[in-house]
């Protein structure tokens, strides 16, 4: 047996070994030796050692491979198994890398081919027919492939899938195609991730010229990209690239088009700077076309979810342009037309909605717009309008016209609006605003309540935005049963949001009794009613906490109340309805009355009641009566559960009088 | 006679004196965080939601209420008037500090952040996808905790918990009438949160660091 040992210095060590190993086996068969080598460099990459040995088969051993940038990439390890005259036509690669499980691949090398085959069905082969033209293709080569540490390197925590498609290598050209399926990756910290994608990219790149093609198709699979969440497309997805590099500048992006036949079409040219991440130093962007709908199914429904918007399901077109030039936005110009958007929490709906948005950075001038056809909010029908705001000289944001809004038969006009301030956290709204009479009978049976008649009017002289809090200054007039009521102190929060609340305080001027009875089948009253329902509060639009108090006027002409009205007011104060019908008073019909008053503080779901003035035995007089058949009555229930109340009266006033 | 005056006087202005201590007093009584209240209410309400915590794990939940108490100001005046003032009077006034949270409209609120919990949030507590924040809210702290099928919904519901709960801290603080007492309600709620917190599950700490209970 004959050894040699060489200490050769490292890098014509490995030039050594590169030359009787890689090019042409050169050693015979017989003859059995070892080379090794030390530390080397090769560009990036370097190798702690190198030890080429010949002893039945030939075997390489790279130890310690390393890239500047990457870090160690393990053992790398040749078994030939087959030689055939000076060559290794078969044998085993074996790639040992620290925190992943070893890769190992056969391979086979024949007639001008050399093909690296995966236990898993995975294969790459590579064909160089000279110096022309090369090929490597590859056949569901898997994701696994990848040793972990290269994919921590690239920023992912995970990817599985398989990749065909072949790379063609000709002299300044590189022309590539690839099918990617069943593709998911996973970043480390979850923000970004795919599943089940199916890709086909398709690659050219002219050295000399520096310029690059790519078109990639996204035709399956999903993608989760921070906040948004992206299905699986209805229909391919196509992104075709032109670019070409710049020496100094970085990338120059000639022509990008994301298209979705027939929904949408996006352009855009722009300059990407290298770094990490790469930065977007010009953009000219232009939405040709975009379907509303698909948009929204194809991910702007996420974003918007978690904001409480979800459950929107808009249709229409929208199209646009926007310019950003370093981190400014230059200039931007936006319109969605024929939009009908419904909400399936039944907040609003709007139909023949057309809206832009115009913004010119170097003067901060914005304008923006709407116009629609019908529209409903909270169920109350709103008529067609129009309404555009305009920047001024100092940063207002105002209103250009004027702005009525129809609502059921009357309007909501604001004469002015002008946010101070708009794009800062200081902003604040002033208004001019009123509200030309509506008929309540028409807006009680649209909100489902009670229907009553009257005229509601009022004047807002602003609003007051904080948090989630919107103050209306001024007050909403009521004309009402004959007389009046004026809403004051009016606030709402989250109005479409998570528990809505309304706060109000609400006077009450001298009601028709006959007809408010009339209205809520109470039974017939006769006489004039004034009062309050103060602090008053509502959450998801029912009461949890008001003070009322109502009482008769001394000075109303007729004051009669009906057997029915009784066993309501009885009802009212807690006790149980049929008060009189056991008695001798039930062969009256109606019965005079000197005066009559009931309050009620609900707090905390219990209704503490009070009445004209205590009387004995704990009771409180609600209703005094005058002349005969005189008829008190007095309450003795202070504290009245809300629900049976509510409960109680609705019983009252159903039963027939 | 030259001293009637002086006792008059001081008379006077002894009796000055015990008004004031008395009005201060009240005040005093009136604007106090019911803090102990509205731990109790706040641990109902989570436990409504969360599940009763079993016997062993409730045993340490408690050192927030001592560090509290030990804080309070010391307001010499206000225990003068503690002896002047009829215990009635106390009573009523503490009685009128306590913590109310039923209201149809909170359970509805309670109800569905039940089911939120028992259907999504529960699992990614576990798992540590999410963590109780330090002010009353849940924050997602890692999201490749979970596949990307939960993990594409876990914003939106995210989100939507976050609009409960500070719907729910609000209206406690509006329907105890002091709407001002918000921010303690949502500070109290943050501790009994994470005191309530089965364990595994991550919180936040006072400096922001996510901690494992």
């Amino acid at each position: 047996m004959t050894r040699r040992e060489s200490n050769l210095p490292p890098r014509n060590a490995l030039l050594l070994v590169a030359a009787c190993w890689l090019c042409s086996w050169s050693a015979h068969a017989a003859l059995q030796f070892e080379l090794r080598a030390g530390p080397t460099a090769f560009g990036k990459f370097t190798v702690d050692s190198v030890r080429v040995r010949q002893a039945q088969g030939t075997a390489a051993d790279v130890i310690g491979l390393a890239h500047d940038g990457i870090g160690a990439l393990g053992d790398l390890s040749v078994r030939c198994e087959i030689e055939a005259g000076t060559r290794c036509s078969e044998g085993r690669v074996t790639w040992n890398i620290e925190g992943a499980d070893p890769l190992s691949l056969g391979f086979e090398r024949r007639a001008g081919r050399v093909s690296l085959i995966g236990d898993d069905g995975g294969q790459v082969e590579y064909r160089s027919s000279g110096p022309e033209s090369t090929v490597l293709a590859l056949r569901d080569v898997p994701a696994a492939w990848m040793p972990s540490p290269l994919l921590a390197e690239a920023g992912l925590a995970d990817l599985s899938g398989r990749l065909s498609g072949a790379i063609e290598l000709y002299p300044g050209r590189v022309h590539a195609e690839g099918r990617i399926r069943e593709l998911a990756f996973d970043t480390p910290e979850g923000l970004y991730a795919g599943g089940g994608l199916a890709l086909d990219v398709g690659l050219d790149w002219m050295a000399d010229e520096a310029r690059l093609g790519l078109d990639v198709e996204w035709s399956a699979g999903e993608l989760l990209l921070g906040p948004a969440y992206l299905p699986s497309p209805e229909s391919p997805f196509t992104l075709v690239l032109q670019a070409h590099g710049q020496e100094q500048d970085g990338w120059r992006i000639d022509s990008v088009k994301l298209e979705q036949t027939g929904s949408i079409s996006l352009a855009a040219v722009g300059r990407i700077v290298p770094g990490t991440p790469p930065q977007v130093t010009a953009l000219d962007l232009e939405i040709e076309q975009a379907d509303l709908g698909a948009l929204w199914r194809q991910g702007l429904n996420s974003v918007a979810g978690t904001r409480g918007w979800g459950q929107l399901d808009p249709e229409g077109r929208l199209t646009g342009r926007m310019r950003i030039e370093g981190d400014a936005l230059v200039s931007a110009g936006l319109r969605l037309s024929e939009v009908t958007i419904i909400d399936a929490a039944n907040r609003f709906e709007v139909t023949g909605l057309g809206a832009w948005l115009g913004w010119e950075g170097a003067s901060r001038a914005l304008e923006l717009g709407a116009n629609w056809e019908d529209a409903r909010l909270l169920r109350i029908p709103l008529g067609a309008s129009a309404l555009a705001f305009r920047t001024d000289a100092v940063g207002t944001l105002e209103l250009v016209d004027s702005f009525r809004l129809p609502v059921l038969d009357g309007a909501l006009v604001v004469e002015r609006m002008a946010w101070r301030d708009w794009a800062g956290d200081e902003r604040r709204l002033a208004l001019d605003a009123r509200l030309e009479p509506i008929d309540l009978s028409a807006l009680t049976r649209t909100l489902g309540w009670t229907e009553f008649g009257g005229r509601l009017s009022g004047t807002f002289p602003g609003i007051q935005l904080s948090g989630s809090v919107i103050e209306v200054r001024g007050g909403l007039d009521m004309e009402l049963f004959g007389g009046s009521a004026r809403i004051n102190g009016l606030s709402v929060e989250r109005p479409f949001g998570s528990l809505p609340a309304l706060a109000a305080d609400v006077e009450f001027e001298a009601l028709d009794l006959e007809q408010v009875t009339g209205a809520f089948e109470f039974g017939r009253m006769l006489g004039l009613l004034s009062g309050h329902v103060r602090d008053l509060r509502l959450l998801d639009w029912q009461p949890v906490r008001f003070d009322s108090w109502f009482e008769t006027l001394d000075h109303s002409p007729e004051r009669e109340i009906s057997q029915k009205a009784v066993d309501s007011i009885s009802s009212l104060s807690g006790g149980g309805g049929a008060a009189i019908s056991g008695t001798l008073l039930r062969w009256f019909d109606d019965f005079p009355y000197r005066k009559a008053g009931l309050g009620c503080r609900l707090e905390q779901n219990v209704c503490r009641m009070r009445g004209l003035r205590d009387v004995d035995n704990g009771g409180y007089m609600i209703l005094e009566g005058r002349l005969i058949p005189r008829l008190d009555i007095v309450g003795y229930q202070r504290r009245v559960d809300w629900p049976r109340l509510l409960a109680q009266l609705a019983a009252a006033t159903e039963s027939t009088e | 006679m030259e001293n009637r005056p002086l006792i008059k006087r001081i008379a006077r202005n002894l009796f000055v004196a015990v008004v004031t201590a008395v009005l201060v007093a009240c005040v005093t009584i009136n604007v106090y965080f019911p803090e102990a209240a509205a731990e109790r209410a706040a641990d109902r309400f989570i436990q409504d939601v969360i599940g009763p915590q079993s016997e062993t794990e409730g045993a340490f939940l408690d050192p927030s209420i001592d560090r509290r108490v030990t804080t309070r100001s010391f307001n010499p005046l206000a225990i003068m008037a503690g002896i002047l003032i009829p215990s009635a009077h106390a009573q009523s006034s503490q009685q009128s500090v306590n913590i109310d949270i039923e209201s149809p409209q909170i359970n509805a609120i309670k109800q569905r952040m039940t089911e939120r919990q028992r259907e999504h949030l529960a699992a990614w507590f576990e798992v540590g996808a999410i963590g109780l924040d330090n002010t009353g809210l849940v924050e997602i702290r890692d999201r490749s905790a979970v596949g990307l099928s939960e993990r594409r919904r876990m914003e939106q519901i995210v989100a939507e918990e976050n609009a409960d709960r500070r719907a729910v801290y609000r209206e406690i603080a509006v329907a105890n009438q002091h709407p001002e007492w918000e921010e303690r309600i949502r500070e109290t709620f943050a501790d009994r949160w994470i005191a309530n917190a089965r364990p595994g599950w991550y919180f936040q700490d006072e400096s922001g660091n996510w901690q494992r209970k």
